[in-house]
């Protein structure tokens, strides 16, 4: 008996060091999830047509875990307190390989990590075309995964992506469908980005000005708020009130926002058709490089929006206008198709031109008088004005 | 690394010098682990592997290699993702000749590596990817029903750590069935 104890006596002195050897492993292998520096990703991207798994190099990732990084924030299923998101952030798994490539090991560490990816090559982007989003400390952008968002209907919204202004935050409702997820949407995102960078070209300067009941790109984003319990914001008592001059400007704005953001998505991601990857019900309406090159005339827009704003769902209005807006300025680059390197760089001179021109357009709206409307047509010539080597050109309808 | 390496081995030693001559015995066991992970939603979820383990006992002691591994898949059929993780195990387990609720309690310890093997499909086209391995140990402590031999029932209590999974250390269970021969 006295030997057994003996016995178990060293078994148990062997077990401690044994278990403090394991800690000190498991240790070092937290310490080696940090990666001040650039760390190589396996991600899909959009290339010849089609999403493929391809190697990419992220330069912002502080922690692999956490995905921490000035790129940006993710929240899971986040609440409204205090007029800003609060939630838990998500961590992912992923594995290295003898190459030293994470690979994700479930399909929403896979997304999380893809959503990053994009949002550091955007930021980037916007660094390269020299687009300020007024904020030089590089803050990483806040993105929510998996939020309880509501429908037009008042339903638990799926399958949708959203930018909203207030928030300053990009939010990703639950995807459902069996297609490419919005979160690894290469143009989905852009497109999503693009509506941060109207929000502070356009919307934010022209503050009581902007023709709308708070200045939310997506009428939704009432009730979106509404639902966070951000009742202040989701009332919409004066909407009731807004002018017929305003109601045609919110739907020309929207529509302009709407359009450039679906070129954003192209200029990004070289994907014509980047809406129907995941959301293949708005082929035909959404996709850049069909339909007729017409642009709703002032006198038909103003018409139109006051109909349809009567019926409550102006925002129908807006998105014609916007694919109509999309349509002409794709023809318009298309021009280059048969030189890549001229191609390239007139789709870098557009972004960086369409920025200008929004914020000239910006000036111009706050300058209109009372009684004065700004044309459907009046960006687009704005944007000739800045790129004369690009030739825009569309049928206005009468 | 070597520090553990060095544990490891005067753990070998002192079991050696406690060797008794006794004819050695094969044993062979399968069945159900349980582990816990953490995933991307920060939930700890059980995770159930079926292992098997191959070992020889002399007396008390009784030296193993154990092998297990699960599968899992997630996402939607454009962006799937198949998950394979694999634990490959050797071990030693000290059983008490004390009696206790009809069963003989031991210690367990082990030490080996994991990987994970991945599958990724995007639109219809899947690339397969592979882990370095991550080294893996742990400890435990069960009891094994006495008095029917051949015939192995034991349940285990483990505590495993690992570089790479999360939470470190996990607290998982193990039943085995099997013999010993």
């Amino acid at each position: 008996m006295k030997r057994e104890i003996h016995r178990l006596q060293v078994i148990m002195i062997v077990f401690l060091g044994v278990l403090s050897g394991m800690v000190l492993s498991a240790c070092q292998g937290r310490i080696r999830d940090q990666h001040p520096g650039a760390v190589q990703v396996r991600i899909p991207m959009y290339s010849n047509n089609a999403y493929k798994l391809q190697t990419i190099e992220l330069i912002s990732i502080d922690d692999m875990r956490t995905l921490g990084g000035w790129a940006a924030r993710f929240f899971l299923s986040p609440t409204l307190s205090r007029g800003k998101l609060v939630g838990m952030q998500p961590q992912i798994n992923t594995i290295r390989t003898e190459s030293g490539e994470y690979i994700a090991t479930d399909s929403f560490s896979l997304q999380l990590l893809t959503l990053y990816a994009h949002m550091e090559k955007l930021t980037l982007l916007d660094d390269e075309l020299g687009i300020s989003r007024g904020d030089e400390s590089r803050e990483p952008r806040t993105v929510a995964i998996k939020v309880n968002m509501m429908s037009e209907s008042g339903q638990p919204d799926s399958d949708n992506a959203r930018y909203n202004g207030k928030l300053d935050a990009f939010l990703f409702a639950p995807y459902l469908r069996e297609d490419l997820p919005l979160t690894v949407n290469a143009g989905v995102i852009a497109h999503e980005h693009f509506h941060s960078i109207f929000y502070k070209t356009v919307i934010q300067p022209l503050g009581d000005k902007y023709p709308g009941p708070d200045g939310n790109l997506h009428g939704n984003d009432q009730k979106l708020l509404k639902h966070f319990g951000f009742e202040e914001a989701a009332s919409s008592e004066n909407v009731g009130l807004l002018s017929e001059r305003d109601i045609y400007h919110a739907v020309l704005l929207r529509g302009l926002n709407e359009g450039l953001a679906d070129i954003w998505g192209w200029l990004y991601s070289d994907d014509t058709a980047f809406v129907r990857r995941s959301l293949p019900q708005v082929e035909e309406s959404r996709t850049l490089s069909s339909g007729e090159l017409k642009l709703k005339s002032t006198k038909e827009l103003r018409a139109q929006a006051q109909a349809y704003h009567s019926w409550g769902n102006s925002n129908a209005v807006s998105y014609e206008l916007g694919s109509q807006y999309g349509r002409i300025l794709f023809a318009s680059l298309n021009q280059f198709a048969g030189d890549p390197v001229k191609m390239k760089e007139m789709k870098k001179k557009m972004g960086q031109k369409i920025n200008s021109a929004l914020q000239k357009m910006t000036i111009h709206f706050q300058s209109l008088p009372g009684d004065e409307m700004m044309t459907t047509e009046f960006f687009l010539q704005q944007l000739q004005v800045e790129i004369p080597e690009v030739k825009i050109e569309y049928k206005a309808a009468k | 690394m070597i520090k553990f390496f060095v544990l490891i081995l005067s753990f070998v030693c002192s079991v050696s010098q406690a060797q008794q001559e006794n004819t050695p015995q094969v044993f062979a066991t399968v069945g159900p682990e349980f582990r816990s992970e953490r995933n991307a939603e920060q939930n700890v979820a059980p995770k159930q592997m079926t292992s098997l383990s191959l070992g020889v006992g002399y007396s008390h002691w009784i030296y193993f290699l154990e092998t297990g591994s699960f599968e899992e898949t997630s996402g939607n059929s454009s962006l799937l993702v198949k998950r394979k993780f694999e634990n490959y195990l050797g071990g030693v387990i000290f059983e008490s000749e004390t009696i206790f609720l009809k069963s003989k309690p031991f210690l367990a310890g082990l030490f080996g590596f994991s990987r994970e093997l991945i599958d990724t499909t995007v639109t219809g086209q899947t690339t397969n990817d592979v882990s370095r391995p991550y080294w893996v140990g742990g400890a435990g402590t069960g009891l094994r029903l006495a008095n029917i031999n051949p015939i192995w029932v034991s349940i285990e209590v483990r505590l495993v750590f690992s570089e790479h999974q999360d939470p470190s250390p996990s607290v998982g269970g193990l039943l085995r069935l099997g013999l010993l021969l």
